[in-house]
């Protein structure tokens, strides 16, 4: 069990405040995504999570310690960074050999194997990686982190759509085969979506949800079909997104389908489909 | 106390090949010297090698910061932890070159050029060539030069664009009042200052190593004390 609880924790920067009094308990061995839009406080909150910052006042606890200098409590985190902090000078081999000094349960033999699929050249030196390699580099670290918590910051930054697709398929493959709390912050919702349980989404420093994927997508849907038929059926309802092609037209509707809704649809010859969580988010954090 | 070793360990794996290249340069000097000083034996001399180590130390301290401290945040070590893992580190190896010094002197002293006048520093200030006081010297000395070298990268890291400018321009000004000062009091404060060193580096008591060494050890362990300040809410920067 590795309880993460965030008690009242804001953190100001000068002027800002990035974070404003934000209790958030995530339980263990779950996928969360960490969702808001930009600046909405989601690395403030990780470093936070991983002593890299320290709280302007509140405090984070996990199993009940503190996370503030405990290495002990610390040493059960692995957290991917945007920004590299690993030494530019240093082979990628060298670093997982360093890594594996400070959490032993860190795989090198995997992280080697993941690297040869991912086409990581580990004989190179960090400071020679392109920006996708980079984070293919320190998404492979965390991977083979063995970690009970792992944190990710943007892990597809720069990677194209194989990697990234890779990169999914193989941190569900974790996953299952060895279960932790898993927390990736991303702005790509739609890719995550699949992949997470549960969304924290962070509007403005404050957290305004913090629900499980599949209840969320259950209080929506997608109805589509002819344009003037779509409008004619969303008329009433909260509608949180339209896309339009042509005499086509697809709506997200806000609230949960009754059996008259289905009716009408029926009616009006539209069709009924799953609901997207990007559209919630923009919906939400707008 | 397991982070603790472990950033001892990068720490050190850190300095390993710069001590090694440092030496081989001393070794090549010291050699090229050895040939110059034994053809011209009668006009010249040569000696305190020990105060290279000390400005290599010295650097290396300015360098040992940065990209360690990273390194250190990526692995989720606790300043606490990187501070003593690295100062330990720091100590090891001012202990190490100050025994390598003391080593060369011997050899330079006694073995390799025993018809060339060759005097290590604390000969030449104290005129005492006790191995063990020489390495306790030089040891002191060198941890002074590298945690101070440590504690000024650490203060830069820390400061904004405006206070680096202050921090640069700081010992000009105290240097400047103290100037200032000397001249307005008739070169009391002056007096002051050498009488102190006087005594602190242990010359006003017939030349006592041994109170110089410990003065700077105490200087030391000060800077080193000074040196969690910066670092206790340091964060990565680029």
């Amino acid at each position: 069990m590795k309880t993460i609880q965030i008690k009242g924790v804001s953190k100001v920067y000068g002027h800002t405040k990035a974070l404003d009094k934000v209790d958030i308990t995530i339980e263990s061995n779950r996928i969360y995504g960490l969702l808001g839009r930009n600046g909405a406080g989601k690395t403030t909150l990780l470093n936070l999570m991983t002593n890299r910052i320290f709280p302007t006042e509140g405090e984070i606890l996990i199993d009940g310690e503190t996370v503030f200098e405990n290495d002990r409590v610390l040493g059960n985190i692995f957290y991917m960074t945007e920004k590299n902090l690993y030494p530019e000078d240093e082979r990628v081999r060298n670093i997982y050999k360093w890594i594996k000094e400070f959490y032993p349960s860190f795989d090198v033999e995997y992280a080697k194997d993941l690297s040869e699929r991912f086409g990581l050249d580990t004989k190179k030196k960090v400071k020679s990686l392109s920006t996708g390699y980079a984070s293919i580099f320190k998404a492979v670290a965390a991977l083979a982190s063995n970690a009970d918590i792992v944190l990710f910051d943007e892990p597809v930054l720069g990677l194209d759509a194989n990697h990234r697709d890779m990169f999914y398929k193989e941190l569900i493959s974790n996953y299952s085969e060895s279960p932790k709390t898993i927390i990736i912050s991303t702005h790509l919702i739609e890719e995550v979506a699949s992949v997470i349980e549960e969304a924290i989404i962070i509007k403005e420093g404050k957290l305004i949800l913090k629900q499980s994927v599949e209840e969320l997508l259950s209080g929506a849907y997608l109805v589509s079909g002819e344009a003037s038929k779509v409008d004619k059926y969303i008329q009433g309802r909260k509608c949180i997104g339209i896309d339009a092609i042509g005499s086509f037209k697809s709506a997200t509707v806000l609230e949960a389908v009754n059996n008259k809704d289905e009716a009408l649809a029926e009616e009006l010859e539209l069709e009924f489909g799953k609901a997207e969580l990007q559209k919630l988010f923009i919906s939400l954090t707008n | 106390m397991n982070n603790i070793y472990k950033v001892f360990k990068f720490q050190i794996h850190d300095f390993w090949k710069a001590v090694l290249i440092f030496y081989f340069i001393i070794i090549l000097i010291t050699s090229a010297l050895t040939v110059t000083v034994s053809v011209n034996a009668e006009k010249i001399s040569f000696g305190g090698l020990e105060m290279a180590t000390v400005i290599f130390l010295f650097i290396a301290g300015l360098n040992c910061f940065k990209s360690n401290f990273k390194f250190m945040l990526a692995n989720n070590v606790s300043r606490k932890g990187f501070y003593i893992g690295n100062l330990i580190a720091l100590v090891t190896v001012s202990a190490f070159m100050a025994l390598a010094d003391a080593i060369l002197n011997v050899i330079l002293d006694n073995v390799l050029v025993s018809n060339v006048p060759y005097e290590s520093v604390v000969m030449q200030l104290y005129g005492n060539d006790s191995f063990f006081a020489g390495f306790l010297w030089c040891f002191a000395l060198n941890t002074l030069a590298v945690c101070f070298g440590w504690f000024v990268t650490m203060l830069y890291y820390r400061c904004s664009s405006i206070m680096k400018i202050v921090v640069s321009f700081l010992p000009v000004l105290a240097l400047t009042l103290f100037l200032y000062i000397d001249e307005i009091s008739g070169g009391l404060a002056g007096r002051a200052v050498v009488d102190f060193l006087n005594k602190s580096m242990g010359f006003a008591y017939n030349n006592n190593v041994y109170i110089g060494a410990l003065s700077i050890i105490i200087g030391s362990v000060v800077i080193a004390l000074i040196c969690f300040l910066p670092l206790r809410n340091a964060i990565a920067k680029d």
